[in-house]
């Protein structure tokens, strides 16, 4: 499955245009601050809508024009920049919510066990961002979007996640979007690269 | 509420219109009693130009709570006669006359299924929801009314199904629109209304005996000017319009 | 004295078994919406707030009184009657109170965070699931404290209550009527009485509503 993108967006008064393919592995989208990064994550997430053109998954349009599906049926995967976690319920809890259920086999280098019964508000940043990892992951997600997710992790916490995704896409065949400031995770777990600059993303 | 807010507005006005060339003659008069005294008061200041008459028409017993406290009106026209003695009893005044009598009388809707009402069966009539009757004690015609039923007995079953109006117009207004079944209203307020049929008044032993009289306040401010308006409304002028008007004689 | 209570907290709780949820639903598409429609619906439901109470009681008269457009169908196909009766009462409080819940509750949804709720929503919650889930409990607060002001309004309603519902001892005589009338009849006792219930009634729903709010603090607000 190939994830296939031509579109214009507007949030408000900022309009970006994302013109770019991304098939299984991790295509990182990289570019300054304003540039429409996360607006393009939003486009394909289904929380933004396109204005002109479309978002294609496979064969099926997921939004052009014409027909739209609906966000919660994209199969999507999705740790937006600051987490945004529930601070009602406990982790355990609306981890459950999203995904009954729930096993965290697999993702043991997120180090989630051990909040599950936490509440989000006494965590810290770095916790946060490693929770909404592990909700991107848990419903095994066809498609993966990635919004800095792991700013707030120290170096070695950093690592031991970027491995963890980079080894969870490759086995599952996973089409990833990482939008990223660091150089270094561009080199380490780029399969393809996209630039953003001023509103143009990709080859716009 | 709202007319002695009205009347001691305008009698501010008229404090400070002392060199006025005629003063304002305030009356407060019954809300049964208005088409006539309108009428006559037309006739007056057509006749004495300069003469500016001011209005307050409302349940006779609320009239009297408000020139109680001190609402500036120089006569009060009073569907019955409790409410001029109390009134009596908080300002000075003199009853100038009787200016006419009534009869109370039941109205109804005009349906079919009514056709057949009376006082009597009024108490037991199936088809009878609501009976509008005036608020007590403000009401004379409330009062009377309440009496006139205590009278026949029908009081008592019939309070589940009573309903009030503010005055006597409002309780016709309630059977016109549909809102009552039945009302209890002077024969004058009746008269030549389309939307409502006339029963007539209670049996010999409980009818009511109906005294509208006008009093004069003589403390009053421009007491004197408004004496001669009250012996107006008192004299042959004033008998001839409230019989015009379906008024019984004082 | 005790009759006209009882008969306000029925006809208050009656009002706000409909508004409550009512509210909260227009509340939340008036928070979440756009267009021309939106902007109709709000001065629509503003109204009730800014035309005095003997107006709207008037207008609740045109509109269901036994002739009105409503009411005539209300009385001939399901025989109900509003005018004098409780049910009247209880559509003239609520009336009044609806403005103060739709805005209370739209505030409080528009607190909600709404990156958690589109989180949510990625996640694959439906747009009903998202709002059970998310921005219910956490308008929660809000809410309440619009239902109570919405009833507290309900429970001291008059002028429209007045005009549209009557005074029928028994059925419509709440306690802000009941006040009113023992003025009119000299009745100051018996006012004062009444006066002393409601003011008491009043002050412990507004001091329960503080207190269940200082207790109740949760984040998920917008910072």
């Amino acid at each position: 499955m190939s994830l296939r993108v031509d579109a214009t967006v507007r949030a408000g008064a900022f309009e970006a245009r994302a013109g770019f393919s991304a098939g299984p592995g991790i295509t990182v989208i990289r570019g300054p601050s304003a540039s429409g990064k996360t607006l393009t994550l939003r486009l394909v997430a289904g929380l933004a809508r396109c204005v002109r053109g479309g978002v294609w998954w496979g064969e099926s349009a997921w939004d052009d024009g014409a027909t739209r599906v609906a966000p919660e049926r994209r199969g999507i995967g999705y740790a937006p920049q600051h987490a945004a976690l529930w601070p009602h319920r406990t982790v355990g809890e609306q981890l459950a919510v999203m995904a009954p259920g729930f096993s965290l086999a697999g993702l043991e280098a997120l180090g989630v066990e051990a909040l599950l019964g936490r509440s989000p508000t006494g965590l810290s940043g770095g916790e946060r961002q490693r929770v909404a990892l592990a909700r991107a992951l848990l419903r095994r997600p066809s498609l993966l979007l990635l919004d800095e997710p792991w700013s707030a992790l120290d170096r070695p916490a950093r690592d031991a996640a970027a491995t963890l995704v980079r080894d969870v896409v490759r086995a599952r065949g996973i089409v990833a979007l990482l939008v990223t400031h660091d150089d270094a995770d561009a080199e380490h777990l780029a399969d393809q690269v996209v630039t953003a600059r001023d509103g143009v993303v990709g080859a716009g | 509420m709202t007319s002695t807010r009205r009347l001691l507005a305008l009698g501010l006005l008229l404090a400070c219109r002392r060199e006025a060339a005629d003063p304002s003659l305030f009356v407060a008069g019954a809300a049964s009693l208005r088409a006539p005294l309108e009428a006559l008061g037309a006739r007056y200041t057509a006749a004495h130009r300069g003469a500016v008459i001011h209005w307050s028409f409302g349940a006779s017993g609320d009239l009297a709570t408000q020139l109680a406290e001190g609402a500036p009106a120089q006569l009060f026209a009073s569907a019955a006669v409790e409410p001029v003695e109390r009134l009596g009893r908080a300002v000075r005044v003199e009853t100038l006359c009787t200016l006419a009598t009534n009869e109370l009388v039941l109205v109804r809707r005009p349906s079919p299924a009514l056709a057949n009402l009376t006082w009597e069966n009024l108490a037991v009539h199936p088809a009878v929801g609501r009976v509008a009757l005036g608020v007590v004690p403000s009401v004379p015609a409330g009062v009377y009314a309440e009496r006139a039923l205590a009278a026949l007995g029908a009081l008592a079953p019939l309070r589940p199904k009573i309903v009030r109006g503010a005055n006597v117009r409002h309780v016709l207004d309630l059977v016109a629109r549909g809102e009552a079944d039945v009302a209890a209203v002077y024969a004058t307020d009746a008269r030549g209304r389309g939307d409502v049929v006339v029963v007539g008044p209670p049996p010999p032993a409980a009818r009511p005996a109906v005294r509208h009289l006008l009093a004069w306040l003589p403390a009053a401010p421009d007491a004197a000017a408004a004496r001669a308006f009250g012996d107006f409304l008192c004299g042959p002028a004033g008998r001839a319009v409230f019989a015009a008007h379906g008024f019984g004689p004082p | 004295m005790s009759g006209s209570l009882l008969l306000s907290l029925r006809v208050t709780l009656t009002a706000l078994a409909v508004v409550a949820p009512a509210g909260i639903a227009l509340g939340w598409w008036l928070a979440r919406g756009r267009g021309p429609l939106r902007a109709l619906v709000d001065a629509l439901v503003l109204l009730p707030m800014v035309l005095p109470p003997s107006v709207l009681g008037y207008y609740l008269l045109v509109g269901f009184g036994r002739r009105g457009v409503a009411g005539r169908v209300l009385a001939e196909l399901f025989g109900v009657r509003l005018v004098f009766t409780a049910a009247g009462a209880a559509l003239a409080a609520g009336v009044v109170a609806l403005p103060l819940m739709v805005k209370g509750a739209e505030g409080a949804f528009a607190r909600v965070d709404r990156d958690l709720e589109e989180v949510a929503r990625v996640h694959g919650l439906s747009p009903w699931g998202v709002f059970r889930a998310v921005s219910l409990p956490l308008a929660a607060p809000g809410l309440a404290a619009a239902a109570t002001l919405a009833g507290l309004r309900a429970l001291g309603e008059f002028g429209a209550t007045l005009v549209f519902a009557g005074y029928a001892p028994g059925a419509t005589d709440t306690a802000p009527l009941e006040i009113f009338m023992a003025l009119q009849g000299g009745d100051e006792a018996r006012a004062g009485r009444i006066v002393l219930m409601l003011t008491i009634l009043s002050g412990l729903c507004a001091a329960a509503l503080t207190a269940w709010a200082r207790g109740h603090r949760s984040g998920g607000e917008r910072s």
